[in-house]
């Protein structure tokens, strides 16, 4: 450390170049501040776990591993295509190309708008100020303004799967795969391991699942997880529930399950147990901030901590969502240019992009009752719907959940093919207070898998056009006043 | 059998909010429809609200005093008879639930506008909570005229119209009540009303606006200096000015000159066209001069904003320190007029006074105040000459300004006063 160096003043530091941090930088120019991010791999960090390593590398895992099993699928229709096998070294190129052109297009936006982007480990010194201890190993010295701290999160770790890029793997490791392995074992059912497994699975590999709770996809409605496990079961991956994983020795997964230890063929073991937020080695407390015991920011509604620092994304609480970072970010640095502004949505969708599926928006039945509503729930299946059909994949339902009275949208629940862009249709709802009526009376394109959004949403309204069974308890007196 | 919520209604004069003075009523009471059940004051009236069909009031959820924000609950009624707005009846099972759980200790009101007695969210769209949020207008307090009791963008903009006290930065805080422990322990033991010979009267309506406004000026840290200025000029070119305007129909008094001696001045000053944040630890500089004009009313002190002083011309200023006069007399000044001001000026030579100490507009951080131009015998080349004199006296807040700038605007604003030929040099 150098001391008594010249510090430079910034006037709106970012720390982070992720989703969240580099919205913050781009809202932070659009307001006519003068940002500088730093990035712990400065350039090539922009775009951060989710663009890099997370969200998009598994989107094109994902596709190619569905492309390559739904083609296999259509020989009955008479579609033969040659016997599926799988290069994940060009598949790696293939991935770094599409990385490349967006986190390119980051770059290009926030030199655009005249941001900086700097390489380096940032601790706080002051409430002011911060080190940057850079690759080269100098250390300088940043004087800032305002601060927004976005530095996201990293893969839980377990102390006896410490991964060695090699036989354990987080789930980034899981994505640079040079090779498909023959037998894999993934820790974890939670979004990213489901995700993960599956598309293993329909490239080829055999697949274990690993899961501490009852049941996968701990989090999410046990209804609208099931065609998931059907459809696990269907491509041989298997389910172990209920267990705990131990050692990984040579190709052998020991897992305790109840008082039995199961042995499970792996020869790569990929743990995917959760994430953290990155928040311990900041020096927070020189900075005047405390994270809460479960290391994240208990950031005010305005995003902020204390007058000129704000947090968003993965350090704070909430779903840790690429998209909720995004929509934070404006809000955070509009209230640092000392606008009075306030993060709240009225819902934050969330999607898991396993087979089919599954997008979820709003409340629950459950979670509707326990507020102390009165909750309608209208579910339509994906089987009777045309576009589906055509997509060979028929599977899932919509379930749409309304108050009774006065037929608010409280939740929708999608499974089933897209469901992921079919969400968005809920949140609007939720947002707008948008009742079953609206939605049952907007014009939905045919064929579509939104359909049976329109199709619940007329059940809901005591009018299905499709669906025999009219809901439980229409709403017949929808307020007029 | 239905039971109703029934909420403080805006009597229709765009008001945000009205104290309970009396109820007429016991809970338990059965009332017949039109019948009075509670007398509430505005700061303009009061009222009495009846009963809304005929049935059993079953609670009231406020007492006599308390502050009742437009569109919250006021008491709750069983409807016996017709004339009850129909509500979709309960399961004998599960009895109505008149309020549900608070959230934030606010309880939660169901009604026929508001069904679903849940935790359910404010229905408002992305859009106007965003505008809610800028404004500081709390969307649970509004009533909204959308479907379900959706708050519209219009619900919005009503509010912020109707006097809901806007907790911006940049207009008066609505500071709250002084509790027992923040004001002044007197001395003495308080002395006891003695009956016929005291009134007892509680603060209401403007007045008691006035009041937290002063309390809250009085946390601000005031320096004042004060100067008798030579107007001799100023006052011979307000009676040219004033004989030109008389011919336009216009009537010309001095305090357009001092306004725009005041914008003058602070052009040179900034500092002085300022707000403080102290929550935030941040001034904000005002690019705009939007000066305040104190102006007495029966009902007490309103302030009504001359927007964008530094760019009107003189009879401009007239023209509008007229309108803005008659609207404060009226009480008639919407919420734009009387809010978001950088700088005030007190006239009160208006009323006679010689010299007085104005008090800071939080969160202004300054306020001038001039006083009655009279004859004074002078000092002029060494011997004593009889001039008009202008009294004044500028205060600012010391945590921003020290009396070193204080002096060098004030030494900016008796140059303009004594050579008034220098305010038409003033850019804009």
């Amino acid at each position: 450390m150098v001391v008594g160096e010249i510090a430079e003043a910034v006037d709106l530091l970012v720390v982070g170049g992720g989703p969240a941090g580099y919205a913050a930088a781009l809202r932070g120019a659009q307001r006519g501040r003068d940002v500088l991010v730093i990035d712990r791999d400065g350039e090539d960090g922009v775009g951060g776990v989710c663009l890099r390593a997370g969200c998009i590398p598994s989107k094109a895992l994902i596709e190619m591993a569905d492309v390559a099993e739904r083609a296999a699928g259509y020989a009955s229709a008479g579609l033969s295509v040659g016997e599926c096998s799988v290069d994940l070294g060009a598949f790696q190129a293939h991935k770094a190309r599409i990385v490349g052109e967006l986190t390119g297009g980051v770059r290009s936006l926030l030199a655009a708008a005249g941001v900086r982007v700097l390489a380096g480990d940032l601790r706080f010194t002051r409430p002011d100020q911060a080190v940057v201890r850079t690759p080269a190993g100098r250390a300088a010295f940043v004087e800032f303004r305002d601060v927004v701290i976005a530095t996201g999160s990293r893969p839980a770790v377990l102390p006896h799967l410490v991964p060695d890029g090699v036989r354990v793997l987080d789930s980034t490791g899981a994505l640079d795969l040079p090779e498909l392995p023959a037998t894999v074992a993934v820790v974890g059912a939670g979004y990213i391991g489901v995700e993960l497994g599956t598309a293993l699975a329909k490239l080829g590999s055999s697949v274990t699942l690993v899961e501490m709770a009852e049941r996968i996809l701990p989090e999410i409605d046990v209804a609208l997880t099931r065609p998931v496990a059907r459809r696990l079961d269907e491509l041989g991956v298997t389910v172990l529930t209920a267990a705990r994983a131990g050692e990984h020795r040579g190709t052998i997964l020991h897992v305790r399950r109840g008082d039995r230890d199961v042995e499970v063929k792996a020869d790569v073991v990929i743990v995917a147990v959760g994430r953290r937020p990155n928040t311990d080695e900041l020096g927070l407390d020189r900075l005047g901030v405390t994270p809460g015991d479960d290391g994240l920011l208990h950031v005010a509604p305005d995003r902020t901590l204390r007058p000129h620092v704000a947090a968003v994304g993965d350090v704070t609480p909430g779903p840790a969502l690429a998209h909720k970072g995004y929509a934070e970010a404006p809000v955070a640095v509009d209230a640092l240019c000392g606008d009075r502004v306030t993060f709240q949505p009225a819902a934050i969708p969330a999607v898991v992009f396993a087979d089919p599926e599954i997008a979820t928006v709003g409340l629950s039945a459950a979670a509707a009752r326990a507020e102390g509503l009165d909750p309608v729930v209208t579910t339509i299946p994906m089987a009777g719907n045309g576009r589906a059909l055509t997509l060979r994949a028929p599977r899932g339902t919509v379930q749409l959940v309304s108050e009774t009275g006065t037929g608010l949208v409280l939740g929708l629940h999608v499974v089933g093919p897209h469901a992921s862009e079919l969400v968005a249709e809920g949140t609007v709802a939720i947002e707008m207070g948008a009742t079953v009526e609206d939605l049952a009376d907007t014009v939905h394109v045919h064929p579509t898998v939104g359909e049976q959004v329109q199709e619940a949403a007329r059940a809901a309204a005591g009018r299905g056009l499709h669906s025999a069974s009219p809901a439980r308890r229409p709403h017949h007196h929808l307020n007029k006043e | 059998m239905s039971t109703t919520v029934f909420r403080l209604p805006d009597i229709g004069e765009g008001l945000a909010e009205a104290e309970i003075v009396e109820w007429l009523v016991a809970a338990g009471a059965e009332v017949r429809a039109d019948q009075p059940v509670v007398t509430v004051e505005t700061a303009k009236a009061q009222v009495e609200l009846p009963a809304p069909a005929d049935g059993v009031i079953t609670e009231l959820a406020h007492g006599p005093g308390d502050i009742v924000p437009v569109g919250s609950a006021l008491f709750t009624f069983e409807a016996t008879g017709s004339g009850a707005d129909a509500v979709e009846p309960a399961p004998a099972s599960e009895p109505a639930l008149a309020t549900a759980p608070a959230v934030d200790g606010r309880a939660v009101p169901a009604s026929p506008a508001r069904p679903g007695a849940g935790r359910r969210r404010v229905l408002a769209a992305p859009s106007t909570r965003r505008l809610a949020v800028e404004h500081g207008i709390e969307l649970a307090e509004l009533t909204g005229s959308g479907p379900n009791g959706r708050i519209v963008l219009d619900d919005v903009r009503a509010a912020m119209a109707g006097g809901a006290r806007s907790v911006d930065g940049a207009a008066p805080r609505s500071p709250e009540p002084v509790t027992a422990q923040a004001a002044v322990t007197p001395a003495t033991a308080p002395v006891e009303p003695v009956a016929g010979e005291t009134q007892v009267r509680p603060l209401r309506g403007l007045r008691r606006q006035v009041a937290r406004a002063m309390t809250a000026a009085w946390s601000v840290p005031h320096i004042t200096e004060f100067r008798e200025v030579d107007a001799t000029e100023l006052e011979r070119a307000h009676r040219t000015l004033r004989a030109d305007a008389e011919e336009q129909g216009l009537r010309l008094t001095l305090l357009p000159l001092l306004v725009r001696a005041v914008t003058t001045a602070l052009r040179r000053h900034p500092d002085f066209n300022a707000t403080l944040d102290m929550e935030r630890e941040e001034v904000t500089l005002h690019r705009r001069l939007d000066v305040g004009i104190a102006a007495a009313t029966p009902d007490g002190l309103i302030v009504p904003v001359l927007r964008d002083a530094g760019r009107r011309s003189v009879p401009g200023l007239a023209r509008e320190i007229a309108r803005l006069g008659a609207g404060a007399r009226e009480r008639s000044l919407p919420l734009q007029d009387t809010t978001g001001g950088t700088f005030t000026i007190s006239n009160f030579g208006s009323y006679g006074t010689w010299l007085g100490t104005p008090l800071i507009n939080a969160p202004q951080v300054a306020i001038a105040g001039f006083g009655r131009v009279h004859d004074a015998v002078v000092p002029v080349d060494g011997v004593p000459a009889v001039r008009r004199v202008l009294p004044l006296a500028v205060a600012a807040d010391h945590r921003l300004i020290d009396g070193e700038h204080l002096g060098a605007f004030v030494n900016t604003l008796e140059r303009l006063i004594r050579t008034p030929l220098l305010l038409l040099g003033e850019e804009d």
